[in-house]
């Protein structure tokens, strides 16, 4: 239930997307700012979205900073890095209650000044980031980097995408990697966040109950962009044929095994035949009555967990199981069949039917969630794709078995990933 | 026919209907419009700590430990057809979790509500277990068991329970063990589904736009015979847990990249006897203002660059326990478990300043309006409160009733600096 949406260019490369839905009590504002995704700045994005809202010129230190947010009924900011597949995304989000709710007319000035705050007026020391602030989150970024290996499922996913595209952008991981976060002075960083303001494509999305022309004056008065020249961010190249299956085994300190296989979807999210290949996906691995679920933990017991997942940017699905050791064959085996037979046409009419009821359902209810509604907004933005529910559901229903067949016959399965434990 | 209720809650505008029907199922409807989902929950009063019980004219009876997590899996089992495959099917989807209390069903969807309502009631009280299925499902609770072994952050937060808890349930894992699982049989099973999923034992939560009259018909007219007619719930026995912790301290070394710690404070759990909401919200509220990131004990461990993330902060109120647990990554772990103790120990003798507390309960006014933006968050937290013996709206009410004076004395009564643990992962020398 969004009653409206609307959209405005705020200067050549900064738009602005105005959501309007009365049921939200509060209004959620998000700033995207797209960077590349690529060796050279990967890691400084990365600091770059822990350092600056921590403090401000206004507020600078942390308890004031802090004090204020709470003192603006609880509002939340929230800055991170974000990997959409070949591009990196500093996402700065707020949070702050409607004004009817909290008796103040002013919250939407207030919280706007703020993320301008946040943008253009950082606390900077000798031409660089507050040096305390940025040397604590360095230290943080490169703790946050080095844990990643704790992670042990995540770590197996991880490591078949890095495998998978040795040689393309998307093998970077969003946080980038401990040497190059060595390397990043106060200055450096302050220096390429200059780079970033200033020719970065940037859309601000806001998301609540307001009046959409008083909030375009407050974002137009309060939230300021530099004019001039914002680059473009090249599409990701997504097709590839792989002459033959990479493998990859490591060692960890673990008590159950984990799988993870790639694929190569090998369709663009611009072609038709995209919806029926995320469709195959769903009917593979998305949920309880998904073909990985039923015959490899219900039928065979061989798991707890299972997934597929697919990337929409780089038109890759993901696959992952947790297994006992002496059972990665098997289930590597039992993996791959399940793909073969969407292939060959074993889709009932139920998998079908089943397929397309959870997508429409997930469709119908996002606009529930004011998060999932802001980034699937954007999400859909970035793809060109539709933001009209009932032609998207008209087109999930108008697919036919066939359609999935033929689309997941450009499946190629590219790299396997087992973490076995130690000898 | 029962009897009928209606909460209004000013703060949030929000009400909640409530009905106990005849069998003694206890019935809530949250109506909300303008959301396209709908959620039912369907509990029982039996989780993972309720393993030691007194049945009528039996005596005391003893269970595997994780068998309410086990039963959970089991009634998932269909001979016919995958339970979530039925759902999936009319568009709605199924999940279910075991706590150490209880164990909850819960549904949504947009379409066809009253139906998956119907398949949620059928489902859970038409248990069909076998031999076979038994069997199969050791495996896969088995693998569940061990992908949590393999979070060094849980691990820890076992170790931590086992250092403050001598004999209550809490401290144990509510899966069981990779032993009690591969022991527990399918008569435990059924005898457990017959004692504890009784009416009188359990309860359905309703949100979203719907009317509650049509909701309490249809739940009632979906009781199965078997269902109204099971006596009396069996008397769950707790042991006598000593009030001391059992030990200071505890380490693990593991293959990890940053070493990490939780203290947890263990109260008196009689706190909970009288004005408990009350008294959770005002430790809540301390806790954030002890170390939240507006504190000074937060800026303090920032600046000397002991942290780079926030605390986790935890406040239990429960059946026999109360403790409050704190903790972060660091890689100075004995420095960060003084300068946790030394700030609750200058709070402790010296109180809170008034000026933050003023600006907590504005964060907080603002906290409770937005936590009422997700209809989601709203199910399952008014759920798994009331599961608990806390009531979301009393808690709304109790927040904004809070009083400078209710934080300075709850804090002096549940914190006790010679009774707590420490638990803490450090990383392997290479």
């Amino acid at each position: 239930m969004i009653d409206m949406t609307q959209y405005f260019e705020l200067t050549p490369g900064v738009n602005l997307h105005l959501v309007k839905s009365r049921k939200f009590k509060t209004v959620l504002y998000g700033v995207y700012i797209k960077r590349p995704l690529n060796d050279s700045e990967a890691s400084l994005n990365a600091l770059l979205s822990r350092v600056i809202d921590k403090v401000s010129s206004v507020y600078p230190t942390q308890k004031e900073m802090s004090s204020a947010l709470e003192n603006l009924y609880g509002a939340i900011i929230v800055s991170d890095i974000h990997k959409y597949g070949e591009k990196q995304m500093i996402q700065i989000k707020m949070q702050v209650p409607g004004a009817q709710y909290v008796g103040e007319e002013t919250v939407t000035a207030q919280a706007l000044q703020f993320i301008d705050q946040i943008l253009n007026r950082p606390k900077v020391v000798d031409g660089g980031f507050d040096p305390e602030i940025f040397e604590a989150e360095k230290l943080g970024l490169i703790s946050e980097v080095e844990m990643r290996k704790d992670d042990k499922d995540g770590w197996a996913l991880s490591l078949c995408v890095e495998n998978m595209s040795e040689n393309e952008p998307y093998r970077i991981h969003e946080y980038g990697n401990v040497e190059a976060i060595r390397e990043i002075t106060p200055v450096s960083l302050y220096e390429h966040y200059q780079k970033v303001l200033e020719t970065s494509s940037i859309d601000v999305i806001v998301i609540g109950d307001f009046e959409p022309e008083t909030m375009k004056s407050e974002i137009v008065n309060n939230l300021h962009f530099y004019e001039g020249k914002r680059e473009p961010v090249a599409r990701e190249e997504i097709v590839y044929h792989p002459d033959q299956i990479k493998r990859v085994v490591e060692e960890h300190d673990i008590a159950q095994g984990k799988l993870a296989m790639s694929y190569r979807i090998n369709i663009p999210y611009e072609s038709d035949e995209y919806l029926p290949a995320f469709m195959a996906t769903i009917v593979l691995g998305y949920g309880g009555s998904s073909k990985l679920f039923k015959v490899v933990r219900e039928r065979d017991g061989l798991c707890y967990t299972v997934f597929a997942r697919a990337d929409k940017f780089k038109s890759v699905l993901l696959i992952y199981a947790g297994v006992d050791f002496d059972k990665f064959d098997k289930a590597e085996k039992l993996i791959i069949e399940q793909v073969e037979a969407i292939k060959s046409g074993e889709i009932s009419d139920d998998e079908l039917a089943i397929a397309k009821k959870t997508l429409i359902s997930n469709l119908q209810s996002l606009s529930d969630y004011q998060n999932s509604y802001i980034n699937y907004y954007y999400n859909q933005y970035l793809t060109k794709g539709t933001l009209d529910l009932e032609e998207y559901i008209d087109r999930i229903n108008r697919l036919d078995k066939n359609d999935l067949v033929m689309a997941a016959g450009h499946f190629e399965l590219d790299t396997i990933v087992r973490l076995k434990g130690e000898e | 026919m029962g009897f009928e209720n209606e909460d209004y809650c000013q703060y949030i505008d929000e009400s909640i209907f409530h009905k106990k029907l005849e069998s003694g199922l206890e019935v809530y409807v949250l109506p909300k419009k303008h959301f396209a989902k709908k959620y039912a929950f369907f509990g029982t009063h039996y989780g993972g700590m309720n393993n030691v019980f007194e049945v009528d004219g039996l005596g005391r009876v003893e269970m595997p430990q994780g068998i309410a997590h086990f039963l959970e899996h089991q009634i998932f089992e269909d001979e016919l057809e995958s339970t979530f495959e039925k759902f999936e099917k009319i568009g709605a989807s199924v999940n279910a979790y075991t706590s150490n209390g209880s164990t909850v069903y819960h549904i949504e969807t947009v379409e066809e509500f009253d139906k998956a309502l119907k398949m949620l009631m059928n489902f859970v009280l038409d248990v069909q277990i076998t031999e076979k299925s038994v069997e199969k499902e050791k495996e896969v609770i088995i693998q569940e068991i061990k992908m949590y072994e393999d979070e060094p952050e849980w691990q820890m937060g076992t170790n931590l329970m086992l250092n403050m808890y001598h004999t209550h349930p809490v401290k144990d894992d509510i899966a069981g063990t990779v032993e009690s699982v591969r022991s527990t049989t399918k008569e435990q099973l059924l005898r457990c589904y017959e004692y504890f999923y009784n009416p009188k034992n359990m309860a359905m939560f309703v949100f979203g736009d719907v009317e509650p009259g049509h909701i309490f018909e249809l739940i009632e007219a979906n009781q199965t015979e078997a269902f109204i007619k099971r006596k009396t719930v069996p008397r769950l026995i707790m042991p006598n847990e000593p009030f001391r912790i059992v030990r200071p301290k505890s380490i693990i070394t593991k293959a990890i990249a940053k070493d990490s710690m939780i203290v947890g404070f263990k109260a008196n759990p009689d706190i909970r006897k009288e004005d408990r909401e009350l008294k959770l919200a005002a430790l809540r509220v301390a806790s954030d203002m002890m170390f939240g990131k507006s504190s000074a004990a937060f800026s303090r461990a920032y600046e000397k660059g002991w942290i780079t993330e926030s605390y986790d902060m935890d406040v239990q109120l429960g059946d026999g326990y109360a403790y409050a647990v704190f903790g972060n990554q660091t890689d100075h772990v004995d420095l960060l478990h003084e300068e946790i103790l030394r700030t609750v120990e200058s709070h402790l003798n010296n109180g809170f300043e008034h000026e933050d507390f003023l600006r907590m309960k504005r964060k907080l006014l603002g906290r409770f309006v937005a936590s009422f933006n997700s209809l989601q968050s709203i199910a399952s937290n008014y759920t798994f409160k009331k599961m608990r013996g806390f009531d979301l709206f009393e808690q709304v009410e109790a927040f904004n009733k809070l009083s400078y004076d209710d934080i300075q004395n709850s804090v002096k009564n549940f914190y006790d600096l010679s009774n707590s643990s420490m638990s803490a992962m450090i990383k392997e020398k290479k």
